[in-house]
């Protein structure tokens, strides 16, 4: 509102906003509390590696419970996600200290709230990662006489984890940004230290809000960039878009894994099997130009079709 | 706790509850159109349209909506001319046959135009997932058969690719009813603002956000039905 007895200014002023950088990044942090940027770090990695946990236990929930309280845990995730952040952290701001009589800092509040709506997310990507894997695999740890456990342990979710990740990147993107809303409950994180030196400078909040979103884009982008680096999806889909699709367990063997003993050979193994296959089979095809569709075509079908004497 | 809201709160709480309902359904609307924009000019082949479309939404998607409303309240009013803020700022009436039509306050606009603009990067990349859907077999069938580019667009492509973006897209509108929660933040009157506002002025924190919060939950359940509803009409179609 204040800003409205001013009057026009031709042109954006940063250098006012970056006098304020260190306040704007830590705070007084060696002075006196963390604030700005880190604290937004720090709030978002807590409520990241709660919700990663609170997701990778629902997910297993939604997936192995049965009956009535598989209902009921369904319909207290539904409720997580259908609730807005900044509610649900009204809830645990204003009633936390209210229901058990003790005063909840307000970070706190903010990183269980956050936690519960990222873990209420995750949840069901963690329980669609294991449907992904399909049931073969369940049969197929079954049958060397793993227990449901075991095979989910061992079998299920390394692979749903892989399907996974790029869920869990976006999802952990969106809950830095999520951090913000710790302003309307006092946290002093980077949204709230921004308001501040705001009102300090009074004649440049175009300049202060303008240089946070950076500095929240290049947080964003860095965490997005790091997750995709050390998880190992492919930084973006459309850029190869020219090489052949992978489909199906194709995409799975042949991503880019953390090293897991025994089950990581032997899908490099069945990569590069796979791989040598497909070097064979479309090798005519890998240089393919629609404008000479018709001139393929005989290659296409000089393969001979075993399907049909294929037994079962 | 066991005592309940005074009338004249429950009325503050569905007058919020409107201005979000309002808000939500004018952003959704407009979102969706422009978001049709947006996803031709990401997939367009002149880069000069393509990339600040990129651009655009790399920048939308990784910035905090929070950040981007005060931007749009306090920057952009102290960037316009000092004239078109006090005009914007101030009640205009224009009168058609009716009804009145009312200027909105500078927090409605600002929350409009930030939460649109916000949602139009998330909405224009599930047009652009849906259009990419549709195999590119369509659209050579379609132009072998003679039909204009535009045609096979219009014709071909954007019903399967709507067909295919409706899901997604739901949880978009979902996503602006939660989001327009935010926009209490630049004092915009909505349902969480007047949650807040009854709750400090009657000390019934249960009730107040408990209506609140029954009244977010039940209209994101309504669209999850819509959504089931048309996702399961549109599935069905092809077998008629």
């Amino acid at each position: 509102m204040h800003a409205r007895e001013t009057s026009r200014k031709p042109r954006m002023n940063f250098s006012a906003v970056l006098d304020n950088l260190p306040y704007l990044l830590w705070g007084d942090f060696p002075d006196g509390p963390l604030s700005g940027a880190a604290l937004t770090l720090v709030l978002a990695t807590i409520s990241a590696l709660a919700s990663g946990v609170l997701g990778l236990a629902g997910g297993i929930a939604l997936a192995m419970l049965r009956g009535p309280a598989r209902w009921v845990f369904t319909f207290v995730i539904g409720f997580f996600r259908a609730i807005p952040v900044l509610m649900l952290i009204f809830w645990t701001y204003f009633l936390l200290p209210i229901l058990f009589n003790v005063n909840v800092p307000g970070l706190a509040t903010v990183t269980c709230a956050l936690a519960l709506i990222g873990g209420a997310y995750l949840s069901h990507t963690v329980y669609a990662g294991i449907r992904g894997v399909g049931t073969a695999q369940w049969q197929a740890g079954l049958s060397l006489g793993l227990t449901r456990a075991q095979t989910l342990r061992h079998i299920v979710l390394p692979q749903a984890l892989r399907i996974m990740t790029p869920s869990f990147i976006n999802q952990w993107v969106s809950l830095v940004k999520d951090t913000s809303l710790a302003y309307i409950v006092g946290v002093a994180e980077l949204s709230f230290v921004a308001t501040q030196v705001n009102s300090r400078l009074m004649v440049y909040p175009a300049e202060v809000f303008a240089f946070v979103a950076l500095i929240y884009f290049v947080m964003c982008s860095a965490l997005e960039w790091l997750c995709t680096k050390l998880l190992g999806k492919p930084l973006r889909p459309q850029a190869d878009a020219m090489k052949k699709p992978r489909r199906g367990w194709q995409r799975i063997t042949s991503m880019r894994l953390p090293r897991l003993p025994g089950l990581g050979s032997l899908l490099n193994r069945l990569n590069r099997l796979n791989r040598r296959g497909r070097r064979e089979r479309f090798e005519q095809f890998d240089r393919f130009d629609p404008r000479h569709a018709p001139g393929t075509l005989p290659e296409r079908e000089r393969r001979v079709d075993f399907s049909h004497d294929w037994p079962g | 706790m066991i005592d309940w809201l005074a009338p004249k709160y429950v009325g503050w709480l569905l007058q919020g509850f409107g201005v979000t309902l309002a808000l939500a359904i004018a952003v959704g609307a407009t979102a969706t159109w422009l978001g049709f924009g947006l996803a031709l000019a990401r997939d367009s082949r002149r880069a000069l349209l393509a990339r600040p479309a990129t651009a655009f939404v790399a920048l939308m998607r990784n910035t905090p909506l929070l950040v981007q409303l005060f931007f749009w309240y306090f920057g952009v009013a102290a960037l316009l001319p000092a004239d078109a803020v006090q005009w914007l700022s101030q009640p205009h009436r224009w009168h058609l046959v009716l009804f009145d039509i009312h200027w909105p306050t500078l927090e409605t606009l600002a929350g409009f135009i930030g939460l649109t603009i916000y949602t139009t990067a998330f909405i224009g990349e599930e047009i652009r997932a849906g259009l990419r859907g549709v195999p590119a077999g369509q659209t050579h069938a379609a132009a072998a058969l003679g039909l204009s580019r535009f045609a096979v667009f219009r014709h071909v492509v954007l019903p399967q690719a709507v067909r295919i973006a409706m899901p997604p897209l739901f949880g978009q509108y979902m996503n602006v009813v939660k989001n327009s929660s935010l926009t209490m933040a630049i004092g915009l009157a909505e349902l969480s603002y007047a949650s807040r506002q009854v709750e400090t002025e009657t000390f019934k924190t249960f009730q107040a956000f408990g209506i609140a919060t029954l009244l977010y939950v039940g209209t994101i359940a309504l669209i999850e039905a819509v959504s089931v509803a048309t996702t399961h009409r549109h599935a069905a179609a092809p077998s008629r």
